[in-house]
């Protein structure tokens, strides 16, 4: 378990804080999701012991991360968000590198290092320098050192950034798949990534917990509550959440109240993006 | 949706090659007015195929035309090219950047040039930004001027590189409100082509769609169309099957995993398919197809 106790982080003396006063518990997967700038990356990197709180404390299985954050090491499998790798290495020499260092016996690492390739798609990039790899790649190449290592928690910062639709679908069967022995927690911006780890989706804002909420509840946010109408009505409603519509001639409206299917207005059927949004409207009062 | 009006732009057998090898050729595709989203897997050669339209790269093959453009020579004066990251001038303001923007592009009275940048800073939302400096501009925020920048030099056509990657759900809708709202502007761009890996908006926001796969486009059909390729094809999986001829999409709800399969097992329920699935499908059992193109 993860537990989160009025967590304060901040980069800067000045200016709002990148996390505040943040309490929270994490029993199983979760995913963090928020807008840029809400404290998602940060909250990982407290969480695996990468930096210090300004204030508050972190615990991960009992462990006092916040005051020896070293012991995350043993704890977390940690994928960044930056595509840094290092450049004139193999993918097989990165990954097997990394398994001597987890501790493998030198019968399993090849093995290790040849399933895990295979879990992400990159097999047959094992040879391949790391520099030659496409972006999509490198983004996966950092998921399977993840993987490779044999930690009960998994911290994925923004995994599917920069991936194709088919990696993407890869990949979020893949979490949903190691989600279920081992505990992942996700960072990111695309609300579709919370079907991978639908039980618990945390939302920040400005470095607070904006929402605590599950992939099914988000979708009841926005059931019934989206209508649509002609152009000329977005034009004429400030502060009012719209958006625009293939052809251009109607927009969808987002309803302060549910509206009964009775109403004139023709109802759209609503997808999981439309429910964060509505739910982040709906908080800003 | 049907098209009355010619294509805006034809493109033709184009390719363009970094020395012996082509990354994009036989390129054959038509843009229609309004939005038009170019998808495909990484490394297909979007980029590439969109700075070769912008006149960028070399065309080293094959022809880019448009019944509204007389002169062939004048034609990358008239498509708009906005990066992933659009550059700025760092010292400028955003309305200094507009100013120099709309002389340069049409040399004219001082006072309607001054009223176009106006009109447009209006329009586009930009007057909280007007006075900021290139240097202290948000991503998104260049963005936004670019496409004010894009509407003074009343180019025909906007070809955008992945516009939303990186940006949260809420600065991608302000990105598609933009985008609609440039568009019913007098004189404003008439086709956008928008390259993105997220299906979802462009179900949502775009009219047609072009799949490009190893550098050649090999679908090219409104989006409704695209998606019917999927049809049935497309169900929840309850026990989660695997195996060959069946495709999991990532997603997931209480009827079961979703699938796009070459065939229904007893335990399948259908579902209707949406741009994720066809796209999977085209990608995946779409061989045995003949594309459109």
């Amino acid at each position: 378990m993860v537990t989160i106790d009025n967590l304060t982080v901040s980069y800067r003396a000045a200016g709002p804080p990148a996390l505040a006063n943040l309490s929270l518990h994490i029993e199983g997967s979760a995913l963090i999701i928020g807008p840029s700038g809400a404290g998602k990356s940060t909250l990982i990197k407290a969480i695996a012991g990468l930096l210090r709180p300004t204030r508050g404390r972190i615990w991960l299985d009992g462990e006092p991360i916040s005051r020896r954050p070293l012991a995350a090491r043993r704890k977390v499998a940690y994928m960044p968000q930056e595509n840094w790798l290092p450049r004139e290495a193999t993918l097989a020499e990165y990954l097997g590198e990394l398994a001597i260092l987890d501790g493998y016996p030198p019968s399993a690492r090849q093995r290790a290092v040849r399933d895990v390739a295979e879990l992400v798609h990159l097999k047959a990039a094992l040879p391949m320098r790391l520099k030659w790899l496409s972006e999509g790649m490198k983004r996966r190449a950092l998921l399977a050192q993840a993987l490779l290592r044999r930690t009960a928690w998994l911290l994925l910062d923004e995994p599917t950034l920069g991936l194709d639709p088919e990696e993407q679908a890869s990949v979020r069967s893949l979490i949903r798949h190691i989600a279920q022995h081992r505990r992942v927690i996700v960072a990111t911006q695309f609300v579709e990534d919370a079907s991978a780890v639908p039980d618990r989706l945390l939302i920040l804002r400005q470095g607070r917990l904006a929402a605590d909420t599950s992939w099914d509840a988000l979708m009841a946010v926005a059931n019934g509550r989206l209508t649509r109408a002609p152009w000329s009505s977005a034009v004429t409603q400030k502060g009012r959440l719209w958006a625009p519509e293939a052809g251009g001639k109607t927009v969808i409206l987002y309803e302060r109240e549910l509206r009964h299917p009775t109403a004139a207005a023709e109802q759209v059927a609503p997808t999981h993006e439309d429910g964060y949004l509505l739910l982040m409207h709906d908080r800003e009062g | 949706m049907t098209h009355d009006t010619p294509p805006l732009l034809t493109v033709d057998n184009l390719g363009h090659r970094a020395g012996s090898r082509w990354l994009i050729r036989r390129v054959t595709f038509s843009l229609n007015p309004g939005f038009t989203a170019l998808i495909g897997p990484n490394g297909a050669g979007k980029s590439t195929l969109m700075r070769t339209l912008a006149g960028l790269l070399t065309r080293d093959e094959g022809r880019i035309g448009s019944p509204w453009i007389r002169s062939a020579k004048g034609i990358h004066r008239r498509i708009g090219y906005i990066p992933q990251f659009p550059g700025v001038y760092q010292q400028l303001t955003v309305r200094q950047s507009l100013l120099r923007t709309a002389v340069w592009d049409e040399p004219t009275e001082w006072r309607a040039i001054h009223d176009k940048v106006d009109a447009i800073i209006d329009r586009l939302n930009l007057a909280a930004l007007a006075d900021r400096r290139g240097s202290e501009l948000h991503p998104s925020e260049r963005r936004r001027l670019a496409l004010a920048s894009v509407w003074l030099r009343r180019v025909l056509v906007v070809l955008l590189d992945e516009p939303t990657a990186g940006l949260d759900p809420e600065e991608r809708l302000q990105f598609w409100q933009d985008l609609y709202w440039l568009r019913t502007l007098p004189e404003s761009p008439r086709g956008y082509l928008v390259t993105t890996h997220l299906l979802a908006e462009v179900e949502r926001y775009c009219d047609t769609v072009v799949v490009l796969e190893q550098g050649r486009v090999t679908y090219q059909e409104p989006v409704g169309h695209f998606i019917y390729r999927a049809a049935g094809h497309t169900f929840y999986a309850p026990d989660g099957a695997s195996g060959p001829g069946v495709w999991h999409t990532g997603r997931v709800s209480a009827e079961g995993s979703w699938v796009v399969s070459l065939k229904a097992a007893p335990a399948f329920i259908p579902r209707p398919p949406d741009l994720v699935d066809a796209y999977l499908w085209v990608r995946n059992a779409g061989a045995q197809e003949v594309g459109t193109v």
